[in-house]
């Protein structure tokens, strides 16, 4: 029968043989059957038996009973199979001329307990298997730890032969695994009896191999084996101050951490520890996902409450821009932190903002993909509001500027029912100071401007003052904040009129400045004035190269000649000639940047300086 | 320009000129022949008789004239019907001088022409007109009339005859009205002046074409004038050929402030002649020029237009969203401080203040100067961004206005903000705008902020213009200076905050300038290359030391300077003019001109000013 047909009569078959699949349970005797019948279809041929059965997906769907099914004929195969024929299989699905070749090893783990392979022959497989992939298949551990189960033994040698292998290829997880698998299934006997000795030999190893023996552990974590004194001691004996043994270390307080609850007592006061002595990089992320993780699940009753997982988090602190895994974990426990308990998780975002602002606020304005599902879920949810005046009127400088990234993300305009229209004199005062310090989108330094009027308008006094003359001198100095104002809701009849006054002084500026007095050139302006004018541009493309998403993902080809282009399609033939597309970028230069540069820097060092005041409460004194 | 002035150096260039152009071993003469022959040009038709330029026979010290039979010049009209022919005198029309320099005799000559050469045939009307570039008398004007009713109102039978007289007012008048043009000047200026014309009509104030082009060639120009033609007609061609120009680059945006530019390199060129000349008509006329032609046109300048310059950010506004910009309206900022206080600094020394009238006439006119200063300032933060060293000129300018008009306490007001904005820029070296320009070489401080270069191309280590600053500072009286003084040194000289916070910055060297003897020559002439350099490094190594010990080494460096070369202030040429080169050449002031102010020469510093701050 050709292939097609077995295909088209597999199709009309599938959804009865899936309904016998999943309705009849899969014994001994009846994939011994299948196998029996299928190698007599296929005529005894390995590399057929092999094409075949590694396509059962496309016939039967991707589920476990189809991965049961496969591997269990795999087992029954290699039951009768000598250890030659089964390298051979093995190898054959390693071919090129296996169509489903990385399918195939989702059935491997079933059938792996029916190897009759020496732990020298499989790891001759296992390193086979690397080269063809650039990596060692990702069903790989299960094919390890059904081997492991079957074979403890052989299982030591296959650690050895990986021990031997270069580090930092994923080789030392493999051993790791091998140790706790091994551990895990021999709790007493000879085995353990290796188990120790294997231990030994690690712990008075290098560094690696005492990382490796942390690590055995750290995947024991929910074993009861791995108590509080296990867990000192191996601190004690394991972690001797070199970076590779503090990760594995906090890779183990975290495993516990994630766990096993009841250990949270000593795991958390480790980590704590750990904290203390500053961890970066891996070792601040295991750390990190432990604090979160703990918050998260905390109760009322738990062992250790948020208020000491808090506490972890601000010895962790701060995170810094480039601790990407962490960020990341924070954005997706943020989101789950919100629906379980809204209030709980606006004080850890009050928390990480305070601590590490100013990291996150970095991060946020460097990177647009960075906390933007956060920021949509939180829109959605309606909680942005809450968030954002929550950290707008926080004593810290950086959580005021995570606040305004947050706003430049959720488009937060009105704050009817917060604590912003209650804030005082003095904090309304230092986030418009922090606003016009630290934000280079003048829109954005209006929305927050439109925020406040109102409650400004009824504080009156000397806030009042400062504000009108902060609206005046951002009025002079961009059209996007005039816009904004002038298109803002009512009541902000004070700010159209210092906006207007702005436009007036504007214009009459430019019309004293066609003054026939002032009309002169400066020798060299000219030329300067082109250099500049290519440096801009060059910036400006670097700029929309950096931020356009189109240009990103696009290949660009620079056309050096003509005005039109057209491509090959994929039959080779060219298509009709497309014009060249027009990309552009309009930004506004700030006017009174260029017109007063000391001025502004002057402004901005009196507005920090004053924001230094207020944050010491300078004007409660007063 | 102010009204009526074109008449007044209109009057004094034909007034200086000859009868005749002629060229003679001394010299070329220029003479009233070839105004009054583009005069008839334009206004009787083509020439019968051309005032050619008698060329010299090299054996004879006066050139050899033909017989002209009366008849210096003479047109023929169009139609051919009327013949107009000029007597041309330059000397002045008297009962003495009507026999005596032959004015009878011409006339009597010119009225009796003779019409049957070829192409008079048609001619029925001719007309004579004495035209005399002098003083007249009643008698001689008597004599001329008499002449003119018993003269013969027929020639041969069939042509009228008419008489008239142009006097210098009459030729002024009409050269302003027919001849404003480049053929007015002698005949060898004539393709020079043109092409200027064409320049200033083209070329935009301050572009590389005027800087290049224009300013070299109009400097050149005035040069050859003054060289060819070395007394008063010579300097009274000079502000006629401007006048020329003027009229010419008129559709130009620019040439309000081009022709400026231009006047004060002619000024410039002007007094460096007058500083070897012993002509006193020649010094009587570049003072003339200085006084009435420069300043007045300044001062009518800023009375134009300052009411635009002290709006608000009017020259800030120049900077059009680029640092380029920032830098050219500092520029800009400073040229009309520099003007505004060069006008001031005039005033103060040139008019008269012996009655009480006087005194109130002059002090308003400070004050009034000195509001247009504030004005400029206030409305424009580009006035307290000094890019280049040698704008310590205008600072020093800035502080005279002030003071002469009774306003210390506003200098006062200024100095710190100003050492602000300085500290700011100090201590972000690297910053958009860089320092003081100790090279003062525009182009790169340009090419800093046009390419945003890492590497910085300015040495600033050493400062004129800070030491220039904390002296005049010094000036201010001693509550100010122990207020301010140590803040200055600490911010400007050593980079540092007023905590004391200090960047890896060196402090400046502090260099004060020693002029050669002949400063003023020399400074005439261009960049005043010689002098000698006065470094002393900063004044206290203590980032914390006070005004006092400040100014005590101040003091004490001022006096060792004063010992060890003396400096006059009596100059062959005014202060004021020298101050104009410096500028122009950028060259720097010499520093005992502002010290009187802070360290009188009785030894004792800081007695009071004038009028000293707070």
């Amino acid at each position: 029968m050709a292939r097609g047909e077995t295909v088209e009569r597999a199709n009309d078959d599938r959804s009865s043989i899936e309904a016998e699949l999943l309705n009849r349970p899969l014994d001994q005797a009846t994939l011994n059957g299948v196998f029996v019948e299928l190698w007599a279809e296929l005529k005894g041929s390995r590399a057929d038996f092999a094409v075949r059965t590694s396509a059962a997906f496309s016939y039967l769907g991707v589920c476990d009973e189809v991965r049961g099914l496969v591997g269990g004929v795999w087992g029954a195969a290699f039951r009768g199979w000598s250890s030659a024929e089964q390298i051979e299989f093995l190898r054959l699905l390693l071919s090129n001329e296996m169509v489903h070749r990385d399918l195939s090893f989702e059935f491997l783990p079933a059938a792996v307990p029916h190897l009759k392979l020496t732990a020298q022959e499989f790891w001759g497989w296992i390193g086979d298997s690397r080269p063809e992939r650039g990596g060692y298949p990702h069903r790989l551990p299960e094919i390890l730890k059904r081997y492991a189960d079957v074979k403890p033994t052989e299982a030591f040698e296959l650690a050895d032969l990986f021990l031997r292998q270069p580090a930092g290829t994923g080789n030392a997880r493999f051993v790791a695994l091998l140790l706790y698998w091994v551990r895990e299934n021999h709790p007493t006997g000879d085995i353990r009896q290796r188990v120790n000795e294997f231990e030994v030999l690690l712990a008075s190893g290098p560094i690696d191999h005492r990382s490796i023996l942390l690590e055995s552990w750290a995947f024991a974590a929910g074993s009861p084996e791995l108590d509080e004194a296990k867990a000192v001691d191996l601190k004690r004996r394991l972690v001797r101050g070199a970076a590779e043994e503090l990760k594995s270390w906090c890779f183990l307080l975290q495993r516990v951490t994630l766990n096993a609850p009841e250990k949270l007592p000593w795991a958390v006061r480790e980590l704590h520890a750990v904290a203390k002595t500053g961890v970066a990089g891996e070792q601040k992320y295991f750390v990190v996902v432990a604090a979160l993780h703990g918050w998260l699940t905390a109760k009322a009753t738990s062992p250790v409450s948020r208020t000491e997982w808090e506490a972890l988090l601000r010895a962790l602190a701060p995170l810094k821009a480039d601790d990407n895994a962490a960020w990341d974990h924070f954005e997706y426990s943020l989101v789950d932190a919100f629906e379980k308990d809204a209030a709980g998780a606006l004080a850890l975002v009050a928390l990480v903002a305070e601590t590490s602002g100013t990291s996150w606020s970095k991060l946020m304005e460097e990177n647009p993909d960075k906390f933007r599902w956060w920021c949509q879920t939180m829109n959605t949810a309606g909680h942005a509001e809450s968030i954002v005046a929550r950290l707008w009127l926080s004593n810290v400088r950086a959580a005021r500027r995570v606040g305004f990234q947050i706003v430049r993300r959720c488009g937060v305009n009105a704050f009817g029912s917060s604590s912003i229209q209650r804030a005082t004199a003095g904090e309304i005062e230092r986030l418009l100071l922090e606003a016009a310090v630290n934000l280079a989108e003048y829109e954005f330094v209006g929305r927050v401007h439109l925020v406040f009027a109102d409650r400004i308008n009824n504080l009156g006094g000397r806030l009042e003052e400062w504000f009108y003359d902060e609206v005046l001198t951002q009025a002079l100095n961009t059209n996007q904040y005039r816009q904004v104002i002038l298109k803002g809701a009512p009541p902000t009849a004070k700010l159209h009129a210092a906006v207007k006054e702005a436009e007036q002084r504007i214009q009459k500026s430019e019309k004293a400045s066609d003054s026939p007095a002032l009309r002169m050139r400066i020798p060299g302006q000219t030329r300067a004035e082109a250099l500049s004018m290519r440096r801009f541009g060059r910036e400006v493309a670097k700029g929309f190269q950096k931020h356009s998403i189109f240009a990103q993902l696009a290949h660009t080809i620079q056309l050096l000649y003509g005005k039109s282009w057209r491509m090959p399609d994929a039959t080779g033939a060219l298509g009709a000639a497309a014009n060249l597309m027009k990309s552009e970028a309009v930004t506004e230069l700030p006017r009174l940047e260029f017109m007063t540069p000391e001025g502004m820097r002057h402004r901005r060092i009196m507005a920090m300086r004053r924001i230094v005041e207020l944050d010491n409460g300078v004007d409660e004194v007063e | 320009m102010k009204p009526g002035l074109d008449k007044v150096f209109f009057t004094a260039y034909l007034a200086s000129l000859k009868e005749r152009t002629r060229s003679e071993q001394a010299g070329v003469k220029w003479g009233i022949d070839w105004v009054v022959y583009n005069l008839g040009q334009a206004l009787y038709g083509k020439p019968v008789r051309l005032p050619f330029l008698r060329q010299p026979d090299p054996t004879l010290l006066k050139t050899k004239t033909e017989a002209e039979f009366g008849v210096d010049l003479s047109f023929l009209s169009s139609d051919e019907k009327i013949l107009t022919i000029f007597a041309l005198k330059d000397e002045a029309l008297t009962n003495k001088n009507w026999v005596n320099n032959g004015f009878l005799e011409d006339l009597s000559k010119a009225i009796t022409p003779d019409l049957t050469v070829p192409g008079m045939e048609a001619v029925t009307a001719v007309q004579v007109i004495l035209a005399h570039n002098s003083d007249e008398e009643a008698n001689g004007v008597t004599l001329f009339e008499n002449f003119v009713k018993a003269a013969n109102p027929q020639i041969a039978g069939r042509a009228t005859l008419s008489i008239g007289r142009w006097n210098l007012s009459e030729l002024v008048d009409l050269t302003l009205k027919y001849l404003l043009t480049p053929a007015l000047v002698p005949q060898q200026f004539f393709g020079q002046l043109n092409y200027l014309c064409y320049q200033a009509a083209n070329f935009a104030h301050g572009s590389d074409e005027w800087e290049k082009q224009l300013v070299p060639a109009w400097r050149r120009f005035v040069d050859d004038v003054l060289q060819l033609e070395r007394g008063v007609r010579g300097a009274s061609l000079v502000p006629v050929a401007l006048i020329i120009l003027r009229q010419h680059a008129g559709a130009n945006r620019t040439i309000e402030t081009g022709w400026i530019d231009l006047v004060e390199w002619s000024a410039i060129a002007l007094w460096r002649q007058f500083h070897g000349s012993t002509d006193a008509g020649f010094r009587r006329q570049v003072n003339l020029f200085w006084i009435t032609f420069y300043l007045a046109e300044l001062d009518r300048f800023y009375r134009a237009h300052i009411e635009a310059l002290n709006t608000e950010n009017s020259i800030d506004q120049l900077a059009h969203g680029s640092m380029v910009g920032t830098v050219a309206s500092a520029m800009i900022a400073h040229w009309h401080m520099a003007r505004i206080g060069l006008l001031s600094f005039e005033k103060l020394q040139g008019m008269k203040d012996t009655t009480p009238e006087e005194q109130r006439k002059k002090y308003e006119a400070l004050l009034e100067a000195s509001n247009w200063m504030i004005g400029l300032i206030n409305a424009n933060d580009s006035c307290l961004r000094p890019v280049l060293d040698i704008q310590h000129i205008e600072l020093v300018l800035l502080m005279f206005t002030l003071f002469s008009a009774e306003r210390s306490d506003q200098f006062a007001l200024l100095l710190p903000g100003l050492v602000q904005r300085l500290f700011l820029r100090r201590v972000n070296a690297r910053g958009e705008i860089p320092f003081l320009d100790g090279y003062n070489n525009l182009d790169h401080v340009f090419e800093q902020v046009a390419s945003s270069n890492e590497e910085i191309l300015i040495t600033t280590q050493s400062s004129y213009y800070v030491l220039v600053l904390i002296e005049l500072a010094c000036a201010l009286g001693d509550k100010f200076v122990s207020e301010n003084l140590s803040q200055f040194h600490r911010r400007l000289v050593w980079g540092a905050t007023d905590s004391g916070e200090q960047r890896d910055l060196k402090p400046l060297d502090l260099m004060s300038w020693q002029p050669p003897d002949d400063w003023p020559k020399q400074v005439l002439t261009g960049y005043v290359d010689e002098g000698t350099a006065v470094p002393h490094g900063v004044f206290s190594k203590k980032l914390d030391a006070n005004s006092e010990e400040i100014r005590t080494e101040l003091t004490r460096f001022v006096a060792e300077m004063r010992k060890s070369k003396s400096f006059s202030d009596e100059f062959p040429v005014p202060l004021g003019p020298l101050i104009l080169a410096s500028i122009r050449h950028r060259s720097p002031l010499p520093p005992e001109i502002w010290r009187i102010y802070g360290f009188p020469l009785t030894g004792n510093p800081a007695s009071p000013s004038p009028e000293t701050a707070n």
